[in-house]
């Protein structure tokens, strides 16, 4: 009894110390205790496989996708979409099958390369636009993008 | 057959491209700058792709971004329209280079036709008259005053890299060539980054007058009805029609023959147009080629029974021409009337705005061509024309009848338009006698407020 309501607290005092922090994830492990934390700003929803394959098979619709997605990410979110600044495919690393330059939740900092737009064999990196975590990737690598496309979410 | 087309180009000639594509079943992608993305004809595309902002510069004359496009698309030709791309060599060379055909001629044609002092050396080897000028690049001032002295004033100073008017100066003195030298040669590096200026005759009270070609790649050239294009207003066409009042079969053709010469000797594939002036005594000269598909293509439509586009494609995609020269029919008469957004009443001021209300003319022998609707914006990044509104009547006389109709029928709200201005002139005695020259809009319509062109 005494312990598990001292253990209750613990777990009070923890949640209201990550409260205010985007924490997504966190494990913490006692022996006999194992605490999991997963924290997620609820105040946006994403599909991201609707918008990633219709887009991929019929180019005409991912303007009209995306325009949904933004429509749900509120701009006093956080949130901000990096855009394609010409026409090609999207690729997340620089090398063919290799690592992604970034990953969903990693923190990146303005101008930090975090994809690659290819046209002509000619590469051109997409940088942040601005400090911020990594929310969600909008197109799969691999995919045509046009002009002014959103690309990846960031939160500030 | 071509599978996929992409249409480097907006507006109404990319709504005239999507529609001769779906008639022969070929599939199209359209691209637009961010200012277009709520253009109605984007629709009728199968595919569209955002290539840019608003600045052209940025998006229709973005060479990179439109290849991209159509590697992206998997497009295998590209057709360029008129305007932006569409007389760049350097694209047609591109669109080579990446394996897409470009519906044109071949880079090397367009760079000839394209340098018109290069142009006119060719035609005069070609055996076709020339507007007696400069031979080669004018290198100063004095030069042209000598030249000039030769040729007699008045004389016109002409961009090598031009069109549409730009750098050009109509001089009749030896101080006015001096200092329209300076002038020109600005402009012209300005509108063209090229300053070189060559000089011709001027011709007295000239009518325009060009011929459509066809050319495969075998060699055959057919040559259509030729379009009178003398309603222009600082060089820039407002009215053509077909046939003209002042061409008969012999002169036909003569000139119809000189159109298909200067297509064979530049070695020209698809559809092209061949310029000529004609002066008072029915002496015709070279002026020049455009290698494009040009805005007044459906008065030649509508004479001749042949959809130029449609053709272009077919030609570009390497079909053998099977119109011969002898089926080649004149029926009844055509005009087309540019509307363009200009106040005719404000000296031709560009006006830029939403259209509130619409109503399109119809009715026996109207065609419309347009990308406009209620609710369009006319925006102030591209060309001003609206709408080519064309009239065929079985005679000169009832083709103006029903262009007078027509432009009586037409409701444009919102914007300014040059409706007012084409009523003006199909109004006009001596248009309806058909005693026109390019100097036509100047005499008869504004000679109060005659400006220097």
């Amino acid at each position: 009894m005494n312990n598990s309501s001292r253990d209750l607290n613990l777990i009070r005092q923890f949640v209201q110390t990550l409260k205010d922090t985007d924490i997504v994830e966190l494990v913490w492990e006692r022996p006999g205790i194992k605490l999991g934390v997963k924290k997620e700003s609820q105040d946006f929803v994403i599909q991201p496989a609707t918008a990633a394959s219709s887009s991929a098979k019929e180019p005409s619709k991912p303007s009209l996708e995306q325009e949904d997605v933004s429509k749900t990410a509120p701009q006093d979110s956080g949130l901000t979409a990096v855009k394609s600044t010409m026409v090609g495919i999207f690729y997340r690393s620089t090398e063919k099958d290799g690592n992604p330059l970034v990953k969903e939740r990693d923190l990146v900092k303005e101008g930090q390369p975090i994809a690659v737009v290819e046209a002509m064999k000619i590469f051109k990196e997409v940088r942040a636009t601005r400090d911020g975590k990594i929310v969600q990737f909008l197109v799969e690598s691999g995919q045509p993008v046009e002009y002014g496309q959103k690309l990846v979410l960031l939160k500030t | 057959m071509f599978k996929k087309v992409l249409i480097a180009n907006r507006g109404e000639i990319a709504l005239r491209v999507i529609r001769a594509c779906r008639e022969l079943g070929i599939s199209t992608v359209a691209v637009f700058s961010e200012a277009d993305r709520d253009a109605a004809y984007l629709n009728l595309a199968d595919e569209k792709i955002c290539i840019g902002p608003a600045s052209p510069t940025d998006s229709y004359l973005n060479i990179s971004q439109i290849i991209s496009a159509a590697e992206i698309t998997n497009a295998d030709a590209i057709h360029p329209g008129y305007g932006f791309l569409a007389e760049n060599p350097y694209f047609a060379e591109v669109c080579a280079t990446c394996g897409i055909t470009f519906i044109g001629p071949s880079s090397k044609v367009i760079s000839t036709m394209g340098d018109k002092v290069k142009a006119r050396r060719m035609m005069m080897k070609a055996g076709i008259s020339v507007i007696p000028g400069s031979e080669n690049v004018l290198t100063n001032p004095d030069e042209a005053v000598k030249i000039a002295r030769k040729i007699k004033y008045p004389v016109l100073l002409k961009a090598v890299a031009g069109g549409g008017g730009r750098g050009m100066r109509l001089v009749d003195s030896e101080t006015g060539l001096r200092e329209g030298y300076v002038q020109a040669q600005q402009e012209a590096s300005q509108a063209f980054g090229n300053g070189d200026l060559y000089l011709e005759r001027a011709l007295n009270s000239p009518r325009h007058i060009e011929f459509q070609i066809m050319a495969d790649s075998e060699g055959n050239i057919v040559y259509l009805p030729e379009r009178e294009c003398s309603i222009q207003r600082r060089h820039q066409k407002l009215i053509e029609e077909s046939p003209s009042v002042a061409v008969d079969s012999k002169l036909r053709r003569r000139m119809g023959h000189a159109a298909v010469r200067a297509a064979r000797k530049s070695k020209y594939v698809t559809c092209g147009t061949v310029e000529f002036l004609l002066d008072t005594k029915g002496k015709f000269y070279f002026m020049e080629m455009n290698t494009r598909i040009q805005v007044e293509h459906p008065v030649t439509e509508l004479v001749s029974g042949i959809d130029l586009v449609k053709m272009q494609i077919l030609l570009a995609a390497g079909e053998k021409l099977k119109t011969q020269q002898d089926d080649v029919r004149i029926s009844g008469h055509t005009i087309e009337c540019r509307i363009n957004s200009e106040d005719p009443n404000n000296d031709f001021m560009p006006s830029t705005g939403k259209i509130t209300r619409l109503i399109l003319p119809g009715g026996p022998g109207i065609r419309v061509d347009t990308h406009i609707y209620q609710g369009y914006e006319v925006l102030p990044f591209y060309d001003s024309m609206l709408a080519k509104l064309i009239s065929e009547g079985c005679t000169r006389e009832e083709a103006i009848s029903r262009m007078r109709r027509a432009l009586d029928e037409f409701v444009i709200e919102g914007i300014k338009t040059t409706i007012p201005f084409h009523k003006l002139v199909i109004n006009d005695e001596f248009f309806q006698k058909g005693k026109i020259d390019t100097g036509f809009v100047q005499k008869r319509i504004y000679p109060a407020s005659s400006t220097p062109s």
